[in-house]
């Protein structure tokens, strides 16, 4: 086998564009393994790439690229606005940057990760450092949101948790044709799970919900996290054919609990 | 199956297909090294593989490269339970990485294409990843020099899209 053919000559490689002669998909795919910034940027590197970015379907989003908070919300009002309505496959934002933790705490937080869920069948919210007691305006906003009605699969962190189960019911109650979910509790100290018994709970909170196709609950949390019990029950009681419920230690304990249908 | 008889088997009891490549080049795969590539996988599912599976838009040098993967791949993909290829995993990555480092324009670009037409997923987001690795952290100055992009805007339309696009751009 020649290498000969393989390897073009030095006039060949420097001179023709080969990558501007890639099909639009797969020119969206290889700006699917940059973050959305970079992607963009791309805009000005030759007609071809005008208006490449703008039907990528996984959104990386990265806090840290912005050296302001204005930066980064001046961003993401943009990048939903200029998207319009090209489907979604996954969002992924990370929140810490370099001067601290902002970002989804913002009122237009809520707005990006709406957009996100009604534009797609997937979606994937993971804000590496978004605590509890900062959750308050998403909650808040989360009740002007519409129906995600092509959602199937909702990977989402604890702020729906933080205090009690009414957001994440919410978001179960917006969700009618939801199959999979998935809770990624984080490591909160000993403290806020103290806290989180504590806090005044209703007399008898209403927790149902009707999600029929609703398959798979995956828990990720670290051991005896006092919330699990509480979301299991809620989830067990709305369920009209019992759902697979998977507890996965998030440490390094890999002890694996099953409770299937 | 009676067209199974043109067929030649091996012992690991895997069916043979030819693939040939644009350049008339011929290569003989199993089914499962061939399956990985989806367009492929549904030919066998509708039976239409006995004369051999024409590429013609794969070259035979690329479709070496490409089967190459697809005979170092066909152990995670196939085989349930089969641990002697499970513990080849790093042996897989070491290749992988090895593949992916020699790559370079345009034999990238072709391997791009012939992943996406034949629809190999792991092998489209390997080369696809390697490029983007190429763009990332570079001004599109420095881009358009890697890939030999030719700029076709007037200094005037790309201070315009820019200025439209400042949002992207500014810190």
């Amino acid at each position: 086998m020649s290498n000969k053919r393989m390897r073009p000559t030095v006039l060949e490689a420097s001179t023709y564009d080969f990558i501007s002669s890639l099909p639009d998909e797969s020119l969206q795919h290889i700006l699917c393994f940059m973050t959305t910034r970079e992607a963009i940027q791309t805009c000005v590197l030759s007609t071809r790439w005008r208006h490449i970015w703008k039907s990528v379907q996984c959104l990386e989003i990265k806090a840290s690229e912005f050296t302001s908070k204005m930066g980064f919300v001046n961003f993401m009002d943009n990048l939903v606005l200029r998207r319009g309505c090209v489907p979604l496959d996954s969002l992924r934002m990370y929140t810490l940057y370099q001067h601290g933790n902002v970002s989804l705490n913002h009122h237009n937080a809520n707005m990006w990760v709406g957009y996100a869920l009604r534009r797609n069948d997937e979606d994937e919210d993971e804000d590496d450092s978004f605590r509890s007691r900062k959750n308050e305006v998403l909650k808040r906003d989360l009740r002007r949101c519409q129906s995600f009605n092509n959602l199937k699969k909702l990977s989402v962190d604890d702020w729906c948790v933080d205090v009690d189960l009414s957001a994440l019911i919410y978001l179960l109650r917006c969700s009618p044709i939801i199959e999979k979910l998935t809770l990624h509790l984080g490591m909160i100290e000993g403290l806020a799970w103290e806290q989180w018994m504590s806090y005044p709970q209703e007399e008898t909170p209403d927790l149902s919900f009707s999600c029929e196709r609703l398959k798979k609950v995956k828990i990720i949390c670290v051991q005896d996290d006092k919330r699990v019990p509480a979301i299991v029950i809620a989830i067990l009681a709305n369920a009209n054919s019992l759902p697979e419920i998977v507890i996965k230690p998030s440490k390094h304990v890999w002890r694996k609990e099953e409770i299937s249908a | 199956m009676a067209a199974a008889a043109a067929e030649a088997t091996i012992d690991g009891g895997g069916k043979m297909i030819i693939l040939i490549s644009a350049d008339g080049k011929r290569f003989e795969v199993t089914e499962a090294v061939a399956s990985q590539s989806q367009l492929i996988s549904n030919m066998i599912e509708d039976d239409c593989t006995e004369n051999g599976v024409r590429l013609p838009n794969v070259d035979g040098d690329i479709l070496t490269m490409v089967v190459d993967y697809c005979n170092m791949h066909a152990g995670d993909a196939a085989a349930d339970g089969d641990t002697t290829k499970a513990s080849s995993t790093e042996e897989l990555k070491k290749f992988d990485a090895e593949l992916v480092q020699a790559l370079e324009n345009p034999v990238l670009f072709k391997l791009i294409l012939a992943a996406n037409f034949l629809n190999i997923k792991s092998l489209l987001d390997m080369t696809c990843q390697r490029v983007a690795d190429m763009m990332s952290g570079k001004t599109p100055e420095q881009m358009r020099e890697t890939f030999s992009i030719e700029n076709d805007f007037t200094p005037e339309e790309e201070a315009a899209i820019r200025q439209e696009n400042a949002w992207a751009f500014d810190d």
